[in-house]
């Protein structure tokens, strides 16, 4: 845009959508540094994975269909229980680690926290490139570790569960499955927290003019709170996973009693680490369905700053609460009454955000487009999975429901159905900004309610299981429990023809989708993002948008 | 070529939402949580019966973290702060320097006399302000909001009036 002396002026920079040179498919897909592609690469990566890692629960599902070992048997007829931990863990990393907050925060954050502040781009274009490719190669990493395991029997690969707990991870996992299932989750590690640091400086220092930081939208504010919560906990978990990692290789006792070690070291570790992850996948989702919810209701969001406030709350109790998880390694009872009472105030925040959704829809021109039904439905299910959580966090239930059914009941209601049901909130309220042609309406409410449908019918059961006594983490069980795996079977393959119906819903809506204009939801959404052509163009907001009246600098 | 001391300057940078004091406290509310954490690990009654002293393996990465934050905030800054576009107004001539984001400078010079400023209303990007001496001219505050950029014709057309009254005084 400059000009020397004398030389004719050709217009002042470049209007929006103008002609830059269009990048070749391999330069804008596998170079780009531009947030909305690297957005919609964060969301394809975790739908694949996320694909892989469904496969994984309909093998387990199916085995858990009938009592006995039907499926997953050694060439003897006898159980595979080692086939049985490798499907449990490796659908417990790729989900905690490679899909859900690579959608939420890696996809949608990337995509749309940008154009919500008003930012041409986030602050290190060539910083998110790198966040993304290391998450491509942690993916490809756990999906290793997770074939080596199938592939090779002499090992026992990583059917230590999710959690890596030590000693099972160190001395009782001999082979490279493991170390390379740890060295994927260092690698993800690495890839979130430099994308949370790129998060925070786009967010902190590129919000448009007049954009203060209390008319920031939520679901930009709940990026940036979840990218606090990466920089807070991570590290924590790359420290822990180092010391596995010395204790496995280099002959350290950091976790081994024999040399003066202490195994429930790692568990606080972990669980420092683990439970504030709980709130970095759920955070944004509560960005999300508060623009939904508003959007749908025709009314802006009830208590903005108490919203703001709330999601931060939950964010800093998040990581006061960490023992909740391990009532029965043998605190002392004032530890025990600690975390319990900690862990029943983030039903504080959690209900004022609960509430402010209701009170948001309270007298509002309620529309049950599909967006609004996964809103809704996440509205309902959190609610569930939040209760049974404040029944999990008294020390002395939760010494009778430890590692039950009723455990695994609680969590997928927080996590497979409410983050889970945030994701395909945002894909249907946002898929025509992105792709600029809308989803086809029915085929989004029959996703919807095959998703809902199937999910309460695989976890609602478990409540009951889990009361009665049903071990998790087992390839079989005892007879007496037959009655509800059957129904939690038939639930579990309900939700996944619903997750194949989802692909169909994606190819559909990008061949056979309606094209739609830049506020195809009315004057009721009011974001930044809404002011833009569908699909934006590929460079946006070259010339800051202005909030409101702002003194000139 | 020096044209000796201005008789009055204008510098004109972008938007940026950190104010001077988000640079220590950012960082510091990061390193305070990170410290509160690492306290609570370490003295939490009974819960490490081995001692804490382990926990001091995430010391590294939490120290490396902070360094990322401190450095992106500053390195995003002095990108954007790299930026700006100064107006002087001498004697009997105007100099515009340009900085770009990339850290390119540029100059577009013309006879105090000439220079007149114009603007353009553009659908897209409201106001423009140029600045023309003859067949020459160059735009001015392109980076700043359309909002912003009325305020800046007021004061660029003051700044003018200004030199030119200060030169025609001192000749």
């Amino acid at each position: 845009m400059a000009h020397a002396t004398g030389v004719e002026h050709e217009g002042h920079g470049h209007a929006e959508g103008h002609a830059h040179d269009k990048p070749g498919f391999f330069t804008r897909w596998f170079c780009s540094t531009n947030h909305k592609d690297i957005g919609i690469l964060y969301f394809l990566v975790a739908a694949v994975v996320g694909l892989v890692s469904v496969a994984f629960t309909m093998y387990m599902r199916l085995e858990l269909m009938q009592p006995g070992v039907q499926y997953m048997t050694n060439a003897d007829g006898t159980p595979n229980g080692n086939l049985w931990n490798i499907m449990v863990t490796g659908h417990g990393i790729l989900m905690m680690f490679f899909v859900v907050i690579p959608a939420l925060f890696g996809g949608f954050g990337n995509y749309f926290m940008p154009l919500m502040i008003g930012a041409p781009d986030m602050a290190f274009p060539r910083l998110n490139n790198l966040s993304f490719w290391l998450y491509v190669c942690g993916s490809a990493l756990a999906v290793l570790a997770s074939v080596i395991s199938l592939m090779d029997t002499s090992q026992t690969g990583i059917g230590v569960g999710w959690v890596l707990y030590a000693p099972l991870s160190t001395s009782g996992s001999p082979g490279m499955a493991m170390d390379i299932a740890i060295f994927a989750v260092h690698v993800s590690g690495a890839s979130s927290i430099l994308g949370a640091i790129n998060i925070i400086a786009t967010f902190l220092n590129m919000r448009a003019p007049g954009m203060t930081l209390h008319k920031t939208p939520l679901f930009a504010w709940s990026i940036f709170i979840t990218a606090f919560l990466i920089l807070l906990s991570l590290p924590v978990l790359a420290g822990a996973i180092t010391m596995l990692l010395m204790d496995r290789n280099f002959g350290t006792h950091f976790f081994d009693p024999a040399g003066g070690g202490d195994p429930i070291l790692y568990q606080h570790l972990l669980w420092f680490f683990g439970h504030p992850e709980v709130y970095m996948i759920i955070v944004p989702g509560f960005g999300i369905i508060s623009h939904v919810i508003a959007t749908f209701s025709k009314k802006p969001v009830f208590g903005y700053l108490a919203m703001v406030y709330a999601m931060a709350s939950i964010g800093v109790l998040g990581f006061v609460v960490w023992a909740h998880h391990m009532y029965t390694v043998g605190m002392s009872a004032d530890t025990q009454a600690y975390f319990m009472i900690a862990t029943m105030v983030i039903a504080v925040p959690t209900g004022v955000k609960i509430f402010s959704w209701i009170a948001t829809m309270w007298g509002g021109s309620i529309e049950f487009r599909a967006p609004m039904l996964w809103a809704i439905g996440f509205i309902f299910l959190f609610t569930v999975g939040g209760v049974t959580g404040v029944v999990l966090s008294q020390a002395g239930v939760d010494r009778a429901m430890h590692d039950t059914y009723y455990v695994v009941a609680h969590f997928h209601y927080v996590m497979s159905l409410g983050a889970i049901f945030c994701i395909f909130a945002g894909y249907y309220y946002w898929v025509g900004k992105v792709t600029g042609r809308q989803y086809i309406e029915w085929q989004g409410k029959l996703h919807f309610w095959m998703m809902f449908i199937g999910a309460n019918l695989t976890f609602f059961p478990q409540h009951f299981l889990g009361l009665a006594g049903m071990p998790r983490r087992y390839i079989d069980y005892h007879e007496s429990y037959a009655g509800w795996n059957m129904v939690s079977s038939i639930g579990a393959f309900i939700s996944g023809a619903s997750f194949l119906w989802f692909f169909y819903v994606m190819w559909s809506t990008a061949t056979k989708g309606e094209k739609v204009g830049a506020n195809y939801w009315g004057p009721s959404a009011d974001t930044l993002e809404w002011t833009l052509p569908s699909p934006p163009p590929e460079h946006t907001f070259e010339v800051l948008p202005v909030i409101a009246d702002n003194p000139h600098h | 070529m020096d044209l000796g001391t201005p008789l009055r300057e204008m510098t004109i940078w972008p938007h940026r939402s950190l104010q001077r004091r988000g640079f220590f406290v950012v960082p510091a509310i990061f390193a305070g949580a990170a410290l509160v954490a690492s306290a609570m690990m370490f003295f939490a009654p009974g819960a490490l019966r081995s001692g804490g002293l382990p926990i001091l393996a995430t010391a590294p990465f939490f120290l490396l973290v902070l360094g990322g934050i401190v450095f992106a905030l500053r390195r995003n800054d002095r990108d954007r702060a790299r930026q700006y576009e100064r107006l002087a107004i001498y004697k009997d001539r105007l100099r515009l320097d340009r900085m770009d984001a990339r850290g390119r400078l540029s100059r577009w010079e013309a006879p105090l006399g000439m220079v007149r400023l114009t603007t353009r209303e553009e659908p897209v990007r409201g106001l423009l302000l140029i600045l023309r001496a003859g067949e020459a001219e160059t735009g001015v505050g392109d980076f700043l909001s359309p909002a912003e950029r009325p305020a800046l014709a007021e004061e660029l057309r003051d700044l003018l009036a200004e030199g030119r009254r200060r030169a025609a005084w001192r000749s």
